[in-house]
């Protein structure tokens, strides 16, 4: 929840008593930490090219307290509706690095059932120590997809809502670096329930899987927020395409830390902070529409994600499922309103391309949109194109804002 | 305590009855009154039975069904039991809507129309629910809907649509939502955006 009151009053405070001291010892400066990681919108990684607007990084994991036994990963997909790093276990293989599970109270080995609306992921939840550009954070849990089903088979429950997406080929990626608002991936709901959620799992050495609960400290976790310092959030930052119909690839910067540096301060004008609400969305109202919608903004999203029955929908050609509107470019817009003591509201016109005028081969698309699920309104990748996006993680301090926020 | 009245399976036929005898929330809303007459098989309340504890009765007389999209009204009061619930009945003008916690935070919501049919469903929760279960024979139409999306990589919000089924999908990490309908059950008037 966004507390500017108490922010501010605390601030005034730390002043005040800094303001008290009179040039005494100079402290020194410890040289800034290079918190800066190349993001690439490209067509994937070598096992499974034809991406659209998925934006990677290339993380470095080790075994905890290993100098040697690591693996550098590229193609890992930014996430920021999503939270904690995911790897395809093949893809460490590959490498020649393995992960061992973390165990619980009682020995079994964690593995863990992630759902996301198109499938499931499955494997051990392995601490390690995760570098990314010049920050890192020591034994993060971690979770290994598992598509070489070297571990315990996935419960029943697991995998009921489509198919299982270990590989690479489920994500188009080699892993999921999930930074979003939230530092755990389940948070609360799976630290003391009655019975508990079908998300985190006690494996026994014969593979016989059975959920538990587990404290915050063992769940899948955002790297981000286990950094030393800038661990109060990221900032997302990608260039406008160069081609209105599409761009083979664009370069940008995933930042790490929000006002913590020279390179990523928050500014004082010109810039809208949405305070998100305990599931990490704000919301949104569609073209005047009054369903008010819960609201992201979410790399892991490849268009503008909204319901529209008035939009035609693309029958035939490469963009089959997203939004072919008549007229094109489509004019629309969505009413930003920020949860919590300060809520903020913005309008933010958009357009809707056809997205059959767009280039085949190119990775990069502006103006797509896509009838995704009906219940929520997602600001997905276009929406990052030629902007700045601020992530501030739940309970962390950037200037006069706590997070958890989405800023832009 | 929600408690119900409830005879073994039998063969019903239900002729075209008044609005007056619209079931209320009061009653464990079995007591449906189609607006057209036609033949359906499921638990019935009977009238003379006598008040029993759900779970009770729900062991010895309910079919072991699952409360799918598709299937009868009477299947929620055994699903609820199954999960150790009770289904919360809500009455509206075209359509009941049985509410189901299943106990980790997902609530689901059925929708039945007249003929007691399940013609939609909708969830919310820090997981998704069970979709296999939920979308019953119309789940092997979601997976295919699912495979076939033209790019691939992850999909944070997904919308199958066929003539016969639409599943909306969507939500993330700690907090999911989504609703799924059998265009051709709609009630006359009734949109989707009431499914939530």
């Amino acid at each position: 929840m966004l507390t500017l009151g108490g922010a501010l009053l605390a601030s005034g405070l730390l002043s005040a008593c800094i303001g008290g001291q009179n040039g005494a010892a100079t402290a020194v400066t410890p040289p800034a930490v290079a918190n800066t990681a190349p993001l690439v919108v490209d067509s994937g990684p070598a096992g499974a090219t034809g991406s659209i607007n998925h934006a990677y990084v290339t993380v470095t994991v080790c075994a905890p307290g290993s100098k040697t036994a690591c693996a550098t990963v590229d193609h890992v997909l930014l996430d920021t509706g999503s939270f904690g790093l995911r790897l395809v276990r093949s893809i460490l293989t590959a490498h020649q690095l393995a992960l061992s599970a973390e165990a619980d109270a009682s020995g079994r080995s964690v593995e863990e059932c992630v759902s996301f609306n198109g499938g499931q992921t499955w494997g051990p939840v392995a601490p390690a120590d995760v570098s990314i550009a010049g920050e890192t954070a020591a034994k993060v849990p971690v979770q290994i997809m598992d598509d070489t089903g070297a571990g315990a088979p996935p419960p029943a429950t697991c995998g009921a809502n489509g198919t299982l997406i270990n590989g690479v080929t489920g994500f188009n990626a080699n892993g999921v670096l999930g930074v979003g608002v939230f530092a755990q991936d389940c948070g609360q709901a799976c630290v003391a329930a009655g019975a508990p959620l079908p998300v985190y799992y006690a494996c026994t050495s014969a593979g016989v899987c059975t959920a538990e609960n587990e404290p915050l400290t063992a769940q899948v976790t955002n790297p981000v927020a286990q950094f030393a310092a800038d661990n109060n959030g990221v900032i997302v930052e990608l260039p406008n395409l160069q081609n209105a119909n599409g761009d083979v690839s664009v370069q940008g910067s995933l930042i790490f830390g929000i006002a913590t540096q020279a390179d990523n301060p928050l500014p004082a004008t010109g810039i809208i902070v949405l305070g998100a609400n305990g599931s990490g969305d704000f919301t949104a109202t569609y073209n005047g529409n009054p369903t008010v919608l819960p609201a992201l903004i979410d790399s892991g999203t490849d268009s503008y994600a909204f319901n529209d029955p008035s939009l035609g929908v693309c029958a035939t050609g490469a963009f089959v499922g997203y939004y072919c509107p008549v007229v094109a470019p489509q004019s629309a817009f969505a009413i930003n309103t920020g949860v919590g003591a300060n809520p903020v509201t913005d309008t933010v016109d958009f357009a809707i391309a056809d997205p059959n005028t767009f280039v085949a081969g190119a990775a990069a698309f502006i103006d797509l949109a896509g009838g995704g699920g009906s219940t929520t309104f997602t600001w997905g990748m276009p929406f990052f194109y030629g902007r700045k996006i601020y992530i501030g993680i739940d309970q962390r301090v950037a200037d006069i804002y706590t997070g958890p926020y989405y800023a832009y | 305590m929600q408690v119900l009245c409830l005879q073994h399976e039998a063969e019903v036929t239900r002729f075209a009855l008044q609005s007056a005898m619209m079931p209320t929330d009061s009653d464990a809303g079995h007591n449906l009154s189609p607006l057209s007459g036609h033949r359906r098989t499921g638990t019935v309340p009977h009238p003379l039975c006598t008040l029993i504890l759900l779970i009770g009765i729900a062991a010895f007389c309910a079919p072991p069904a699952q409360a799918a999209l598709g299937g009868a009204a009477a299947d929620l009061a055994a699903e609820a039991a199954r999960v150790g619930s009770e289904v919360r009945w809500q009455s509206l003008t075209q359509y009941e809507v049985g509410e189901i916690d299943a106990g980790s935070g997902v609530i689901v919501r059925e929708y039945v129309d007249r003929a007691g049919q399940v013609f939609a469903v909708s969830w919310t929760g820090p997981v998704p629910p069970d979709m296999r279960q939920l979308l019953g024979i119309h789940f092997a139409q979601y997976a295919a809907g699912l495979a076939a999306f033209a790019h691939p990589g992850l999909k944070r919000s997904v919308r199958v649509a066929t003539p016969d089924l639409i599943v909306e999908a969507g939500g993330h990490l700690r907090a999911y939502s989504g609703r799924a309908y059998l265009p051709a059950l709609l009630p006359g008037g009734v949109v989707p955006g009431e499914f939530r």
